[in-house]
This record gives structure tokens, C-alpha cells and sequence, in this order.
């Protein structure tokens, strides 16, 4: 794994795959192209397509329709074992019977590989995952993150050009799951796979990719780096599923921007065309110091009265009442020399209009 | 409130006692006699020996059927244990309208009374020509033990991660490959208790063998019939005999089924 002189990674390539239950269509029309090495994560809720995605990928589900390449060659008629990816599935799925080496050396065994060569690939494994010293343990003996370590060192001791993982840090807990994900972006780097990851942890989904496939109802709602679809969602579903924000309405206003009927304000053109709505991040909203204007003059301001402080460690998030009756979100660091906000303070609050995100489609 | 604790914790041994000693019963009558030294079945023994174990053990008759039954039971068990592992796999995997009709149909020889069945492998043996022979009562008391299987094996068969055979088939191994390799050594254990129950349902099975068996009498037909005769203590012997043996197998089953119950889990 560590030979650079292999190529690494794979392309793939879903083109038009659809998957039917019945009447229920589980993936519609999926289309998608990977890039060879890339990191590309299936985000979405449970139900929206991902895991039949991946299960179409690694050969568990037949496709209704549709094809899947792996650097060009059609794969869907391949049983899984003949499909050279790795997995790493979200349980695991270590065999109990066997020790770490016979787990790791699982793959290599069917694949023939020389005795001597088997130990070293094996060795080598266990020592990027630093789990050298733990080959003659049961699985049932090792805590859950090297559970998960071995699970993935056997899914890569074989060097597959590609990589598939199912929710494989859902049953860490939490800080565990924070340690993983270091760890796979270091794999990562070092093997040169491609990786197919799938989970519904919009966090999970933000540290590790290369890209973010997001999905609905069996289809893709955006595609886009990590930053892209955090900072320019282009529905209001995607905006919503990552990260927190404030979903306002808007109407067309004259001269070419909206109008934002919840906050009373206009927000002049740019980018705004066939904008339906506007997303407004927490963090872009600033609380104006008591009667001053705003610091920027293109800033659109609006006022309102906290309702709820909610103190997150390093930062603050408010709950505001506007004079429509809505709720919206802000946020702030502490410490930023005003006094903190306490419920029923009016706050004259302000943001860049380029902030706010036109939102085309629901 | 004490001396109410108190009533009712000797109310709960009592019955416990009465009900180990309605479950052991017949045993603790029968024990004593199998050690009797008199010419005639009796309770209680006049005088003690082992005359009766050595009456069995030296007589031919009885070592011919009790080996025949260890033959019969050796292949019962077996096709039990064979048919119903793959009966678990096929129902547990077949996603089929049918499932609940089939698992109700490997059920049925525990349902159906043994006196039916006995009658109706009579009926077909007789027309086939096959009665009095020990593949013939094999088979039908591999029926017999086969709902007792397919429960054992598929009741530790639902503990398995299914995962684990979609892993082994990722990794490289072909369908059977993945089974073999991921599923079964769970499996294990449960498939030698399945062999051992199934063992013992045929090997103590009286009405069919009664019905099926002609001239070679198995150790049960044996027994019946020499009780038709004479009341000897040797059936007690026997019994005995055989009560310590299955004690002994039926405990390490169970004690394999739990270690397999344990092992799978992670």
C-alpha cells in the first residue's frame, strides 16, 4: 500500500442507476462521476438513497436500471467478490472466530497470496492502523475503535482501488468518532483509493471529502465541495441538512433585488434572479452595538428581541423575535467586548448582502 | 413483612421440591431397582448388586439392539442435522409469501402424533418393501428430529450478523467461500447440539420403531418387548445406564449451544 509506483485510485462512474422497491423508487436516475483518489461522501438522511447507492456500488443490491463503471468497465454483472473494492461496514462486521491477523489476512488468503508476503502486507496493515501489536487478539477483546481499525485494515491490506464505507463511525462515540476521522483523512492521503463514503453526519461529511453528494428522496440535491455546499446551498433542503441556518421567503423586488417581507428589508440584486428564498447563516448575522449604524454601509440591517440565549462554549447563539412573528437564529463569539444579550433586549442585528444565499429550488 | 418474606420463601422451596420430584420420579423409582440383586422387578429391592448391569452387558440380544439403535440414531441425526442447516439457511434467506406455510411445515412431525406417522411409514414401507430395515427407520426418525433442528440451528442462525457474509463476500469469497467462512463457525455449536437432541429423539423412540421394525428390534422395542414377557430388573439397569449418558450429552450440548451463544456476539 505504501508502493506509489501502483496506480492508486479508480474512477467511477454511475450513470442513470435507478433502484425500485415496489413502487418506491430508492435511487432515481442517479448520476455520478468520480474522480480517481477522490474522497466523495453520500450525505443524506436515512431513506434518501445513499446506502442503496453504495450497496449498487459494492454489489449487495441489484440496480433496476442504469450502469455502474469501475474506470470504464461495467461492473453491475460482477458478484461483490469479484469487484476488488474494500468495505468497511458500519457494525464491523469483524470475524469473531478469527483473530486480528486472520481478519486482515482474510482478503489476502483468498486471494492466494504467498505465505511470507501475507504477513508482511498484514504487519504493515496492523501498523497503520497502530495495531501491530494486537495481531493475536480476538475481536471480542478490542474496544470499539480498534474494532473499527481492524475492520479497516483488512478492508485495505489488499490494496482495492476502491474504498466503500457504510456509516463506519456511527457506532463510535463521540470522540472516538472525532479521533476516526483524522485517521481516515491520513489513510486517505497515504493509499491514493478512492473512497465512496456514506453517512448521514453532515460533521462526518464537512471534515473528510473531497466532495459532498447530498441526497433526497433517491436522488442528488447538490454536489460540491465541502465549503461550496455549506456556503452556497442552492435548495432549501441542502441549506437546512448542513449546518444550521435561517430560511426566509423573498419577493422580487424593483430595481432587481428581493424583498425579504419577514425582516422588512430589501436586499439589492446581485445573484439574486429566480432567488425563492434566501438562506442566512448564524454566524454571518452581527448584533449591532446599542443605536450605532452599521459598521459597513452596504450592510442591510433589521431589528428584533432576543427570546432564548443558548450558550454553546465558545460561542453564543441566540433565539430572536422579529416583528413578523418569526424566530431566527444568530450567533456570536463571547468575549466581543459588549455585554452578553439577555431575553427581551431589542438588538439591532446586520448582515452582507452577499450572505445571503438565493435559494432556487425547495 | 419479615415473617411474610419468610412463609413465602418456604412455600417457594416446597414447591420447587414438588416439582423436581414430579420431573425425577420415575427415575428415583427406577434407580434403586437397577441396583437390585433380586430375580424380579420390584420396589423396593430386597437386596443390592450389580447383577442386572451385568445381566445387559453379557447378554447379545440386548448389545445387538442397543447397538442397532446407536446405528439407527447415528444416521437420523445426521440427516436431521444436514436438512434442517439448510432448511434454516433457505427459510431465513428466502424472502418468500411461502415462508410462514414452510416454517410450519418443518414443524409438523413435532405436531403430527408419533402413532400417525408410525402408521403411515408402515403403510409405505410395507408397499416398497423396505420395512424391518434400519435405513428405513433412520429416515423416518430424522423426521422426527428435524423441526427439533431446524429450531436449534435457526434460533442461533437469527443471532448471526448477516454483515459478516456481505463482508466475506466483499473481501473475495465466493457465496459458499463467505458461508463457510463467516457464517458456520457460528454455526457450530449449534449444529453438534442439533446433532446431539437429534441423537436422543431417535434413539429413545419407541412407536415408530414398534410399527417399522420387524424381527431387529432397537433398545426401546427390545425393552417393550421384554417387559411383555418378564419383569427383570435389567430394564432397569438399561435405563439407568442410559439416563447417565444422556445427562452427560444433553449437558455438553447445552453447554456448546451457550458458548456459541456467547462467541457470536462481539
Amino acid at each position: 500500500m505504501t508502493d506509489s509506483t501502483e496506480p492508486s485510485g479508480a474512477r467511477i462512474r454511475f450513470h442513470n442507476v435507478s433502484k425500485r422497491y415496489g413502487d418506491v423508487a430508492a435511487l432515481a436516475d442517479f448520476d455520478l462521476e468520480i474522480g480517481a483518489g477522490e474522497f466523495l461522501t453520500l450525505l443524506g438522511p436515512s431513506g434518501s438513497g445513499k446506502t442503496t447507492a453504495l450497496n449498487i456500488l459494492a454489489g449487495f443490491t441489484e440496480a433496476s436500471g442504469g450502469d455502474v463503471r469501475i474506470d470504464g468497465q461495467s461492473i453491475l454483472s460482477l458478484p461483490p467478490e469479484k469487484r476488488n473494492v474494500g468495505m468497511v461496514f458500519q457494525s464491523f462486521a469483524l470475524f469473531p472466530h478469527m483473530s486480528v491477523f486472520e481478519n486482515v489476512a482474510f482478503p489476502l488468503k483468498l486471494r492466494k497470496t504467498p505465505k511470507p508476503v501475507m504477513r508482511d502486507k498484514v504487519a504493515e496493515a496492523l501498523d497503520m492502523v497502530r495495531l501491530g501489536d494486537y495481531a493475536g487478539r480476538r475481536p471480542s477483546e478490542l474496544s470499539g475503535g480498534q474494532q473499527q481499525r481492524v475492520a479497516l485494515a483488512r478492508a485495505v491490506v489488499f490494496q482495492p482501488a476502491v474504498l466503500l464505507m457504510d456509516e463506519s463511525l456511527s457506532a463510535l462515540d463521540l470522540k472516538l468518532r472525532e479521533a476516526m476521522r483524522l485517521e481516515i483523512r491520513h489513510l486517505h492521503s497515504r493509499l491514493g483509493s478512492t473512497i465512496v463514503f456514506v453517512t448521514h453526519d453532515q460533521g462526518e461529511a464537512l471534515t473528510l471529502s473531497d466532495r459532498i453528494a447530498v441526497m433526497r428522496d433517491g436522488r442528488i440535491a447538490q454536489i460540491d465541495t465541502p465549503d461550496r455546499v455549506y456556503d452556497q446551498p442552492t435548495t432549501r433542503f441542502v441549506a437546512e441538512f448542513i449546518g444550521q441556518t435561517n430560511l426566509f421567503d423573498v419577493t422580487p423586488a424593483d430595481g432587481g433585488g428581493v424583498h425579504v417581507a419577514d425582516l422588512g428589508v430589501a436586499i439589492p440584486a446581485e445573484g439574486m434572479n429566480g432567488a425563492k428564498a434566501i438562506s442566512l447563516r448564524p454566524e454571518k448575522i452581527r448584533a449591532l452595538a446599542n443605536g450605532s449604524d452599521a459598521p459597513d454601509a452596504g450592510m442591510v440591517v433589521f431589528d428584533g428581541m432576543v427570546d432564548e440565549p443558548l450558550f454553546l462554549g465558545e460561542t453564543v447563539q441566540y433565539s430572536v423575535n422579529l416583528p413578523s412573528g418569526r424566530t431566527m437564529q444568530f450567533r456570536e463569539n463571547r468575549g466581543e467586548g459588549r455585554a452578553p444579550l439577555r431575553r427581551n433586549d431589542r438588538v439591532r442585528l446586520a448582515f452582507r448582502p452577499h450572505d445571503a444565499v438565493p435559494i432556487v429550488r425547495d | 413483612m419479615m415473617g411474610g418474606d419468610k412463609t413465602g420463601r418456604v412455600l417457594l422451596t416446597a414447591y420447587f421440591a414438588v416439582v423436581v420430584l414430579y420431573l425425577f420420579f420415575p427415575i428415583l423409582i427406577v434407580a434403586p431397582m437397577s441396583f437390585s440383586d433380586d430375580r424380579f422387578l420390584g420396589f423396593p429391592p430386597e437386596s443390592w448388586g450389580l447383577r442386572w448391569y451385568e445381566a445387559y452387558f453379557s447378554d447379545p440380544v440386548w448389545i445387538d439392539a442397543t447397538v442397532r439403535s446407536l446405528r439407527v440414531a447415528a444416521v437420523a441425526s445426521t440427516l436431521a442435522t444436514v436438512l434442517g442447516g439448510l432448511a434454516v439457511v433457505g427459510l431465513e434467506r428466502w424472502r418468500t409469501r411461502w415462508r410462514t406455510a414452510l416454517t410450519v411445515l418443518f414443524a409438523a412431525p413435532a405436531i403430527v402424533p408419533n402413532v400417525i406417522i408410525a402408521l403411515g411409514v408402515f403403510v409405505v414401507a410395507i408397499r416398497l418393501g423396505i420395512n424391518d430395515q434400519e435405513l428405513t427407520l433412520a429416515a423416518a426418525h430424522g423426521a422426527l428430529a428435524l423441526p427439533f433442528a431446524v429450531m436449534i440451528i435457526g434460533a442461533a442462525y437469527r443471532q448471526i450478523d448477516p454483515t459478516l457474509e456481505r463482508a466475506a463476500r466483499v473481501l473475495g469469497a465466493g457465496p459458499v467461500r463467505a458461508f463457510v467462512s463467516a457464517t458456520l463457525p457460528s454455526l457450530m455449536p449449534a449444529v453438534v447440539s442439533a446433532f446431539i437432541f437429534s441423537f436422543f429423539v431417535s434413539f429413545d423412540e419407541l412407536i415408530v420403531a414398534l410399527f417399522v421394525m420387524g424381527g431387529s428390534e432397537t433398545l426401546p422395542v427390545r425393552i417393550w418387548n421384554d417387559l411383555r414377557f418378564e419383569l427383570n430388573p435389567t430394564i432397569a439397569a438399561i435405563s439407568i445406564f442410559f439416563v447417565a449418558i444422556t445427562t452427560v450429552a444433553m449437558t455438553l450440548a447445552e453447554l456448546l449451544r451457550r458458548r456459541g451463544a456467547n462467541q457470536s456476539r462481539v
